[in-house]
C-alpha cells in the first residue's frame, strides 16, 4: 500500500499513524534485519530505514553514532536494499528509504529509484535535498512509481508550504523542532500553529518527527497530525545494549508497543 | 570586452549555481535562513553606508590595501619569471581571512544577529571572526576539530583571548570538515537569532559568492598595484586551495583577462598514490558535500573520506562550487604540491625573503619555485601569500623531525 494510503488508513482506524526510523546495519546486520522483523510484528506502521552517510548534518549525537555503527559495518544502499528485498518475502510495512544525497547521487540517481521499487520499498525521504534541488530526483521518482517525501520546518514560510504542498506526491514531514534529530523532553508549543498552517494549504497527511520519545508527546499530537516519527528513542535502546545485543529485540518491542497503545485517538 | 571572450564573472545564477556547481543542498530549516541572509546581502551590498563601514575597518582596522611585493632575491637565485607576492599575511591577524569576516560581521549586524558562530581548520578564520566580534560586540563561538586544536594550538590561545567560546569538535576526522558539520548543527538549532560566519568560498548559496565578493578585495588591489608597477598584466597567478577563498579572491578580477594564467594548488599530502591528501579537485569526483554540488573526495558509495595535510587550513574533502567550475571551464589549472614540497618552500622563503609563510600559503609557493625557472624573464607571477606562518611551527617542526626518524 502507498504511503499516503497507509496513513489514511491508519487513521480512519482511529489512530495516529506510528512511523518508526532505525539505521541500516546498526549495530550489525543481523541484528538490525531481527529489528525490522519485530517493528513490524509489534505493528509499527510505516518503517523508515536509513542508510549511513559519513557527515550526517541533520542528526543528533544519537543517530550519528548509529550511522558510524553502521558505516564500520560496511553498510550501503546495496546492502540496505537487499534488507529490505529479504523483508519483503514475509511483511507487509510500508518502507521508506532515507538518506542524505551524496550516496544517492553516487548510485545514480534513476538506478537508485528503480532499485529501491524493485525490492519492494515504497518512498524516498533525503534530508539535504529541498524541493529547488530535487527536480531530477523527483522525476526519477516518479518514473520508478516511488513516493518522494519532503519536509517542512517550524522556519518554513508560507511561501515555501505553498510550494512543498504543490509538489509532493506523498505525506508531509514536518521537522517539530529547528534542530538536529535527538530525544527532548518537551513538544514545542508553537507547533500546533505550523501544522494547522500547513493544512489549510493541503489535504496531504502531515507526520512530525524529531524529538519524540514517550507515549505522552504522542498524547500531546495525536488529535491534530496524522503520524508520528520515532527514531532516536529507539535507537538509544540500540545503544544502551551493545555489549548485550541479545536484549534489544525485547526492549525494542516493549518500547514500541507502548508507543503503540498510545496512538489510539 | 573582447565579444570572443567568455564571462566568467557572471556566476552564480539565480539557483546558486556556477555551471552544475554549487545549489543548495539543506534541510528544509536552513533554506528559509539562506533566503533571508541572500536578501539581505544583495539588499546591504551596494548600500553607500554598508560599503563605507566596510571599507574604513579594512583600511584602518585590517591595514589594507597590502603590499605587492616583489621577491627578488628569489627571482634572481632561481632565474625566470618574476615573482611578487600579495601580502595578505600583512593584513590584521595574519592572513587573508578578516576580508571576509568584517563584512560578514557587519551584515550579521546590520541584519540583527547578535550570536556568531563559524568554523575554523587552521584557525585563521577563527581569530579572524573572534577579532571583528571583539570589536563588534557580538557573541562568538568557534567549532574546531580536536585534532586542529593541537596542532594550531596558538590560535586557540588567540580566539580564548579575544573572548571567544571554542568548542573543539571529537566527531568524525575531528578537523576541518567536522567543524563545518557542527557548526551547521549549531545553526540549524540556533537558526534564528544566530549568524553563521562561514569562512570559505564553500557551503550553500549564497556563501560562496558572499565570501568571493569579500575576498575579491584581493585581486582587486592586486591588479591596480600590478599595473602601477609594471604598467601590465601579471602572465600567472597561484594560490593555495582547500575551500579556495585566498584563491577566489585573487583569482576572480582577473578571470575575464584571458592572458592571465591562474593556478589554484591542492594539498598532495603524502602524495596522491597514498590517499593521504586534501586534492579535491586534482584527485576527487564530483559529490555533494556542505551543501553544495562539487568535487569531494569520496568512496565509491558516495561517503566522504578521510584527508590528510601537513596544513590544517587545505585539509578538507571539498572545494567551493566556482573553483570546480573553473576547473571544467579550464578557466583556472588546478595541480598539487605535497607535505614535503610545502614545508621546503616555506624554509625556502623564510631564509630567503625573510618571510615566514603559512603552511596552506606554502603550497603555492612551492609551485612558483618550479614554476618560474620555466618562465621567461620578462614575464610575472604574483603568488597569493595568503597567511604567515607562525602557527605552524609547531607542525613545521614536527614534519621534520618525523622525517629524521624515518630516514
Amino acid at each position: 500500500m502507498t504511503l499516503i494510503d497507509t496513513i489514511r488508513k491508519v487513521n480512519k482506524e482511529g489512530k495516529v499513524c506510528f512511523v518508526a526510523y532505525i539505521v541500516a546495519g546498526d549495530p550489525d546486520i543481523h541484528t538490525s534485519y531481527k529489528i525490522l522483523e519485530s517493528l513490524s510484528k509489534n505493528r509499527v506502521d510505516i518503517i523508515e530505514l536509513g542508510i549511513p552517510f559519513s557527515d550526517p548534518i541533520s542528526d543528533g549525537p544519537t543517530i550519528q553514532k548509529a550511522s558510524e555503527r553502521a558505516l564500520r559495518n560496511k553498510v550501503n544502499i546495496s546492502n540496505a536494499l537487499n534488507m529490505v528485498k529479504k523483508f519483503r518475502l514475509n511483511y507487509k510495512t510500508p518502507i521508506i528509504i532515507f538518506g542524505y544525497f551524496n550516496p544517492f547521487l553516487q548510485y545514480g540517481l534513476k538506478k537508485v529509484m528503480q532499485d529501491i521499487k524493485k525490492v519492494g520499498a515504497e518512498g524516498v525521504l533525503i534530508v539535504d535535498l529541498p524541493p529547488e534541488e530535487a527536480f531530477e530526483t523527483q522525476q526519477a521518482a516518479n518514473h520508478a512509481e516511488l513516493e518522494l517525501v519532503y519536509l517542512l520546518a517550524p522556519t518554513s514560510t508560507q511561501e515555501r508550504i505553498d510550494l512543498v504542498s504543490r509538489l509532493s506526491n506523498s505525506f508531509i514531514y514536518l521537522v517539530s523542532v529547528t534542530g538536529v534529530t535527538g530525544v527532548r523532553e518537551k513538544i514545542d508549543k508553537n507547533l500546533r500553529n505550523i501544522i494547522a498552517k500547513i493544512k489549510k494549504k493541503t489535504k496531504k497527511p502531515v507526520c512530525v518527527g524529531f524529538g519524540i520519545s514517550k507515549p505522552v508527546h504522542v498524547n500531546q499530537l495525536k488529535k491534530v497530525c496524522n503520524g508520528i516519527v520515532i527514531g532516536s528513542a529507539i535507537i538509544k535502546i540500540i545503544e544502551a545494549n551493545l555489549s548485550r545485543k541479545e536484549r534489544i529485540i525485547g526492549q525494542i518491542s516493549n518500547f514500541v508497543s507502548k508507543i503503540k497503545k498510545a496512538t489510539f485517538i | 570586452m573582447n565579444k570572443n571572450v567568455k564571462n566568467y564573472r557572471n556566476n552564480p545564477d539565480k539557483y546558486g549555481r556556477f555551471g552544475d556547481y554549487g545549489g543548495k543542498f539543506v534541510s528544509e530549516t536552513l533554506m528559509p535562513a539562506l533566503d533571508e541572509l541572500e536578501r539581505n546581502y544583495k539588499k546591504i551590498k551596494n548600500n553607500k553606508n554598508f560599503k563605507a563601514q566596510v571599507d574604513n575597518l579594512l583600511k584602518n582596522f585590517v591595514g589594507r590595501p597590502t603590499p605587492l611585493y616583489l621577491a627578488e632575491k628569489t627571482s634572481k637565485s632561481i632565474g625566470g619569471a618574476k615573482i611578487y607576492l600579495k601580502r595578505e599575511d600583512l593584513a590584521h591577524t595574519g592572513a587573508h581571512k578578516i576580508n571576509n569576516t568584517v563584512g560578514q560581521a557587519i551584515l550579521a549586524k546590520a541584519m540583527g544577529k547578535k550570536r556568531i558562530i563559524a568554523e575554523t581548520g587552521a584557525g585563521q578564520h577563527g581569530v579572524a571572526t573572534a577579532t571583528v566580534c571583539a570589536l563588534l560586540g557580538l557573541k562568538c563561538e568557534i567549532y574546531m576539530g580536536v585534532l586542529d586544536t593541537y596542532r594550531q594550538s596558538i590560535n586557540v590561545q588567540k580566539m580564548k583571548l579575544l573572548g571567544a567560546n571554542v568548542i573543539s569538535v571529537k566527531s568524525g576526522s575531528q578537523t576541518l570538515k567536522d567543524a563545518l558539520n557542527e557548526a551547521l548543527r549549531d545553526w540549524v538549532t540556533n537558526v534564528r537569532d544566530t549568524f553563521y560566519i562561514i569562512g570559505s568560498v564553500a557551503g550553500p548559496h549564497p556563501y560562496p559568492m558572499i565570501v568571493r565578493d569579500f575576498q575579491s578585495i584581493i585581486g582587486k588591489e592586486t591588479r591596480k598595484q600590478i599595473l602601477n608597477l609594471e604598467s601590465k598584466l601579471p602572465d600567472l597567478l597561484i594560490a593555495c586551495v582547500g575551500g579556495g577563498s585566498n584563491a577566489i579572491g585573487l583569482f576572480h578580477p582577473f578571470l575575464n583577462d584571458e592572458n592571465v594564467s591562474m593556478v589554484g594548488v591542492e594539498a598532495g599530502g603524502k602524495g596522491l598514490n597514498t590517499g593521504l591528501h586534501s586534492a579535491s579537485i586534482t584527485a576527487g569526483s564530483i559529490g555533494v558535500l556542505h551543501g553544495s554540488k562539487t568535487y569531494v573526495l569520496q568512496d565509491g558509495h558516495g561517503q566522504i573520506k578521510e584527508t590528510h595535510s601537513v596544513s590544517a587550513g587545505l585539509d578538507y574533502p571539498g572545494v567551493g562550487p566556482e573553483h570546480s567550475f573553473l576547473n571544467d571551464t579550464k578557466r583556472v589549472k588546478y595541480t598539487s604540491v605535497n607535505d614535503r614540497q610545502a614545508v621546503k618552500a616555506l624554509q625556502y622563503f623564510s631564509q630567503k625573503e625573510g618571510i615566514i609563510a603559512a603552511l596552506e600559503t606554502s603550497h603555492a609557493l612551492a609551485y612558483a619555485l618550479t614554476s618560474a625557472p620555466k618562465m621567461k624573464k620578462n614575464q610575472i607571477i604574483i603568488v597569493n601569500l595568503s597567511g604567515r606562518g607562525d602557527k605552524d611551527l609547531q607542525s613545521v617542526n614536527d614534519f621534520l623531525e618525523n622525517k629524521q626518524t624515518c630516514r
